[in-house]
């Protein structure tokens, strides 16, 4: 690029409202504007709740039997969890996001980070809310900010606040200093119960007066990471569009290359050297990989829509020398001689976890149904994301209150069988 | 390369993009056969399958028991077939104006139209772009 001006650009959080609850309103209509659960098939634990539901005091994770009662006398509508069908609703959501063309890294099943220059922001903001609504039926809400932890505070923000209808840019330094002022500091990303009694300890409660602490201070009683969650919220982005906190749903390395590239053997290169980082994550985090994404960006003067493709394993695995020719054979099918390309990634996703048994189609998935986790939303996601797996029953009854799968909605998106069905 | 000859290669990547939901491969894979996918759907995010029951529709070519292809991403204009909401019932019927009135038109005689009116809790789900009937 020959311009010496550095394009501005801000973090944007697009997260969905109410996941779960919101991809079984799609398919039945009925249960807008109604509380409604839905459980995991694991632990009998209330894993989504509709606004309606949040109202009504039941809380994120409780078993269901504490809340049986209420929700008989509520007349609440309680659903077994419908994994391929969030699945699938999630790759359509990610997969609109990303044809947007700027950068994004998904984050979670319902979360996505974007960076958006800073002109536009908000108005493609409003825009990728309409769209994700009316397209895919999801509502969304979308915080703007300068890094991703402040990102996360301006969506929140929108998600609580009716007024902001959805999105929320958090920019202007005042705007920023007053907001951070009355947000507690267990409530910023990163941030849990332990660290928040410590820094109450030290008289700490707001996100305001932790960014008002000295670095040195930080560095001292604290670690490096807080320091980095400090600056954040000071407006300084610090973690980039590779770094996030905790185990990842999904892996992208990407990167836009220097210059035009041409030939398909540097491709190959950049996807292998892409791949290889990404494995590395990948094990680092003790998950394995069944589904590969493989994308490719043409140079603006082109004027070539982006390709991409993806691909199933059959075994989940973690061997880079694997994913690299999988990743290789899509690059093949999806390169145009001649083209010049900006920009080649993959994204591994569909994770599991590396001590668990490796199934063949032939024998039913044996996973440990004995979590005793009850947020174990990732794992339970990753198993059924590529809507491969078999449907298995639930592995004993351990509670008489435990819920059986026969409240689960029809897989209206992954199979044939189940599609949605409408008397003519 | 031989991806035609790679059963394990060729399939997946389209069976696997109706099923995710993610892109088709690009256009550019001239050496592969003909694709439904390709020809069938415009915004693979936005598009659904549904199955119908009932002969409201018989005469647009909708039969009992057909699978519609709907794409959310298409702008529901008059004369469309849509996918609709009524009170929280799905139906499927013709988008038509008349005289500033808005109508939920069927395809068959003996079933009557629909008027939109401001009280009903109406939207329309998706448009109707192909319908799948099994010839046997």
């Amino acid at each position: 690029m020959s311009s010496t001006k550095q394009l501005k650009r801000l973090i944007a959080l697009v997260d969905c409202n109410n996941f779960f609850v919101s991809c079984e309103r799609v398919f039945n209509p009925k249960l807008e504007k109604k509380p409604v659960v839905v459980l995991s098939n694991n632990d009998g634990c209330v894993v989504a709740r509709s606004n309606e539901a949040k109202l009504l005091g039941i809380g994120m994770g409780v078993p269901y039997f504490e809340v049986e009662k209420l929700i008989k006398r509520k007349g609440v509508i309680v659903l077994s969890s419908n994994f391929s069908l969030y699945g699938d609703m999630s790759n359509r959501v990610m997969q609109t996001l990303q044809q947007l063309g700027c950068d994004i890294e998904i984050y979670s099943v319902d979360e996505a980070f974007l960076l958006l220059p800073e002109e536009a922001a908000l108005s493609i903001a409003r825009k990728i809310r309409q769209q994700i609504l009316k397209e895919i039926g999801i509502p969304v809400s979308i915080g703007v900010s300068l890094s991703k932890t402040l990102a996360k505070v301006a969506g929140h923000f929108a998600k609580k606040n009716l007024k902001t209808e959805g999105v929320f840019a958090l920019v202007e330094e005042g705007e920023r200093k007053k907001m951070l002022s009355t947000l507690p500091v267990e409530e910023v990303w990163g941030i849990g119960r332990r660290l928040k009694t410590s820094l109450n300890q030290f008289g700490v409660y707001t996100a305001g007066e932790l960014c008002d602490k000295e670095d040195r201070w930080i560095k001292k009683h604290f670690s490096v990471v807080l320091l980095r969650t400090a600056w954040e919220l000071r407006g300084k982005g610090c973690l980039s569009f590779d770094e996030v906190a905790g185990p990842r749903q999904s892996i992208m390395t990407s990167r836009s290359f220097g210059r035009a590239v041409k030939e398909l053997s540097e491709l190959k290169e950049a996807l292998s050297a892409y791949v290889a980082k990404g494995a590395e994550k990948l094990r680092s985090q003790s998950s394995l990989t069944s589904y590969l994404y493989v994308f490719l960006i043409p140079s603006f003067s082109e004027k070539k829509p982006a390709s991409s493709a993806s691909f199933q394993l059959q075994f989940p695995t973690d061997y880079t020398p694997l994913l690299s020719e999988k990743a290789e054979r899509i690059l093949e099918a999806l390169f145009e001689e001649g083209v010049s390309y900006k920009k080649v990634g993959v994204m591994l996703g569909d994770f599991s976890e590396r001590k668990e048994r490796q199934y063949t189609l032939l024998e039913t998935p044996a996973l440990s149904e004995k979590r005793s986790r009850v947020m174990d939303l990732v794992d339970s996601i990753n198993h059924h994301f590529g809507g491969r797996t078999l449907h298995f029953a639930s592995e004993g009854v351990d509670q008489p209150w435990k819920m059986r799968q026969e409240n689960r909605s029809p897989r209206f998106t992954t199979s044939w069988d189940e599609l949605l069905s409408i008397r003519i | 390369m031989n991806s035609k000859s790679d059963s394990e290669c060729a399939l997946p990547l389209f069976l696997d993009t109706i099923a995710a939901g993610f892109p088709s491969p690009a256009e550019d894979l001239v050496e592969l056969s003909l694709d439904l996918n390709k020809l069938m759907i415009q915004h693979p995010a936005a598009t659904f399958f549904v199955k119908v029951e009932g002969r409201s529709m018989i005469e647009a070519g909708i039969q009992s028991g057909d699978i519609l292809v709907v794409d959310r991403a298409i702008e529901a204009v008059e004369g469309k077939i849509v996918v609709a909401v009524i009170n929280g019932e799905f139906t499927v019927k013709r988008l038509v104006k008349k005289e500033g009135r808005c109508f939920l038109v069927p395809e068959n005689s003996k079933f009557s139209p629909v008027e939109i009116t401001s009280e009903m809790d109406f939207k329309v789900w998706g448009v109707v772009t192909y319908v799948i009937h099994k010839a046997t």
